[in-house]
């Protein structure tokens, strides 16, 4: 018998253990619904969402030196992948904290929200462990089809209908763009490998059609990443989606298809990367600079948020225009490396962020706009000093990690001399500034224009907030062995 | 034999057609069914590769397209049907609640 792949199950270990934990929580909604006992819904589907997540974290941990290829070399194991995966994990099940509230608000929804959480997170370990354009798509699918619907879930909210149909529409058109790409690829170089497209790619024979393949291909991620100009459908879906959903997005799904635009880019487009880094140069400045400048004038929390996360994939963009094709394979990239520590950290941050507005909100009394957050951060003292310290981070003051995080993009800038794609980095940075800390102004130097209910207790989202909090300043005082674990992580990226 | 050459211009501008649909018609069944005619045109570009370069893989991505585009379809229907329900329109100009 010949062709039949050989699989190492033990290293699809995390995969699996994500597919059984989603296939369980169907089931669990299943079963619930006939009892309609909804409050017990909600707290089954947290505690085994977390329960499974634990365990794909602990599977992916116990092979974090592992460098192998599976599936017929369609999967790649290696500290890159472990490192994506661990970091969405630990994104989602952070997430899966922030959602306790808004998920026992759906009753009969709960069971199927954690399920699609979880189908989601399976998605995208799949994308970061892909070897293979085809298997990329699969996993950006099974991930965009599920977060399609947790945009919308719930019927009740008044938006989030609308931003699911234009969430699904955009994401739909990129994902044809990116396999019209994908199919050109495969044509011109005979295989969707990402190694076997480095060395398929001849640009002397057919290199225009090469280059419209490669252009689509990226243009389906730059979509998913949200960079100007494919973001319109991004503030609409942040907006409409539930706010631990929004959480959701703003970092796993970006962080997933950063790791992919990597392992692309460096793996099968090294060859062309005289066209590409000038093209990431221009769409950094492009994205930063529309996602600030948008952000200003908004005055709804969360778009102001859906703007930002825009302006922070510039941020990222800009490393991406410094990676050094000479270092590919040979030594570590500090460009690289300081695309995983910003992930890190801006996941900590933005669930942080989110985080404290979903616990504002629990008092009965929507708390989503500027003018809604008025005088709260006397009234709810520690919240306030948690969102005062998550905008600090967004906008970039030590000593927290988002300082940090900008400090090592930006000097990854200035090593390749690319002097002035920096200063427009740090001047977005500045301008960024009063936007993040007109937030704090509401909430400490405005009176409130009536009396502010007292808040509930919830010790997931304290623990979400602690946590986030905890990492923030962690990583701003002592980012060396994140740093480590980062450069260790992208040597294996070939 | 159809040259390769052909069939792609054919699939390129089956290709264009969807994108001109997507971004020109409001109505949002038929801007998703410019986005399957893209898809399509994918399909065929592959399979004219397969023939042309007398290899299985195209065809073999082309299935796994196929079925990812039927389960798109089935949450996409999903998510029109219940913004019909909740707005009695499927007009993009009129859904613009979500707006700056």
């Amino acid at each position: 018998m010949t062709g039949f792949p050989s699989i190492s199950w033990n290293l699809l270990l995390p995969q699996i253990v994500l597919l059984s934990t989603a296939l369980f929580l169907l089931l669990l909604a299943v079963i619930y619904r006939g009892g309609g006992r909804s409050r017990g819904a909600t707290v089954a589907g947290a505690v085994f969402s977390l329960l499974g997540l634990g365990v794909a974290a602990f599977m992916a941990l116990a092979q974090y030196d592992t460098v192998a290829d599976t599936f017929g070399a369609m999967l790649r194991l290696d500290p890159f992948s472990t490192f994506f995966t661990l970091l969405i994990i630990g994104g989602a099940a952070l997430c899966v904290l922030l959602s306790v509230r808004e998920a026992g608000g759906l009753k009969a929804m709960a069971g199927e929200y954690y399920a699609l959480l979880i189908f989601s997170v399976l998605g995208m370990v799949v994308m970061v462990t892909a070897a293979d354009l085809l298997v990329i798509f699969i996993g950006l699918e099974t991930m965009s089809l599920a977060v399609y619907i947790l945009v919308g879930i719930g019927g009740e909210r008044e938006n989030g209908a609308e931003g699911s149909l234009k969430y699904f529409l955009i994401g739909a058109f990129a994902s044809a763009f990116l396999i019209y790409g994908i199919a050109l690829l495969l044509g011109t170089t005979g295989t969707t490998r990402l190694d076997g497209i480095a060395s398929g790619l001849n640009l002397a024979e057919g290199g225009s059609l090469q280059l419209v393949a490669v252009a689509l291909v990226l243009i389906g991620f730059l979509f998913k990443i949200a960079a100007v100009p494919f973001h319109m459908w991004a503030p609409d879906a942040y907006e409409g989606a539930p706010t631990p959903i929004t959480a959701f997005m703003a970092v796993a799904v970006k962080a997933s298809a950063f790791a992919v635009l990597l392992r692309v880019l460096n793996v099968s487009l090294l060859p062309l990367a005289d066209y590409w880094l000038p093209v990431m140069w221009t769409l950094a400045v492009l994205t930063m600079t529309v996602g600030n400048l948008a952000a200003i004038f908004q005055g709804n929390i969360k778009r102001m948020l859906a703007y930002s996360s825009i302006a922070h994939a510039g941020y990222l963009l800009v490393a991406l225009a410094s990676i050094d094709p000479a270092a590919a394979g040979v030594g570590n990239d500090p460009a690289m490396a300081s695309v995983l520590f910003y992930l890190t950290v801006y996941t900590l941050m933005n669930v942080g962020a989110f985080g404290v507005l979903i616990y504002l909100g629990g008092g009965g009394r929507q708390m989503e706009t500027l003018e809604q957050i008025k005088g709260t951060g006397f009234r709810y003292p520690l919240l306030g000093v948690a969102m005062t310290v998550f905008m600090f981070s967004l906008a970039g003051i030590p000593p927290t990690g988002g300082f940090l995080g900008k400090f090592y993009v930006f000097s990854a800038a200035v090593n390749r001399g690319l002097i002035s794609l920096a200063i427009i980095g740090v001047l977005n940075s500045a301008a960024s500034a009063y936007y993040y800390i007109r937030v704090t102004v509401q909430m400490y130097m405005r009176q409130s224009d009536e009396q502010l209910p007292g808040l509930p207790f919830s010790l997931p989202l304290a623990a979400a907030v602690l946590l986030a909090l905890y990492g923030v300043f962690q990583l701003g005082i002592a980012p060396s062995d994140l740093l480590t674990a980062a450069d260790r992580a992208v040597l294996f990226l070939r | 034999m159809i040259a390769l050459q052909s069939l792609l211009t054919l699939s390129a501008v089956l290709f264009v057609i969807g994108v001109c649909g997507f971004i020109t018609r409001r109505n949002v069944l038929i801007m998703f069914m410019s986005v399957e005619l893209m898809l399509n045109a994918a399909n065929l570009a592959m399979l004219a590769f397969a023939r042309h370069n007398a290899s299985m893989d195209p065809q073999v991505v082309a299935m796994f397209v196929m079925a990812l585009a039927a389960a798109e379809v089935a949450v996409g229907l999903a998510i029109i049907v219940a913004v019909f329900r909740r707005r009695g329109t499927v007009n993009i100009d009129d859904l613009r609640n979500l707006k700056w």
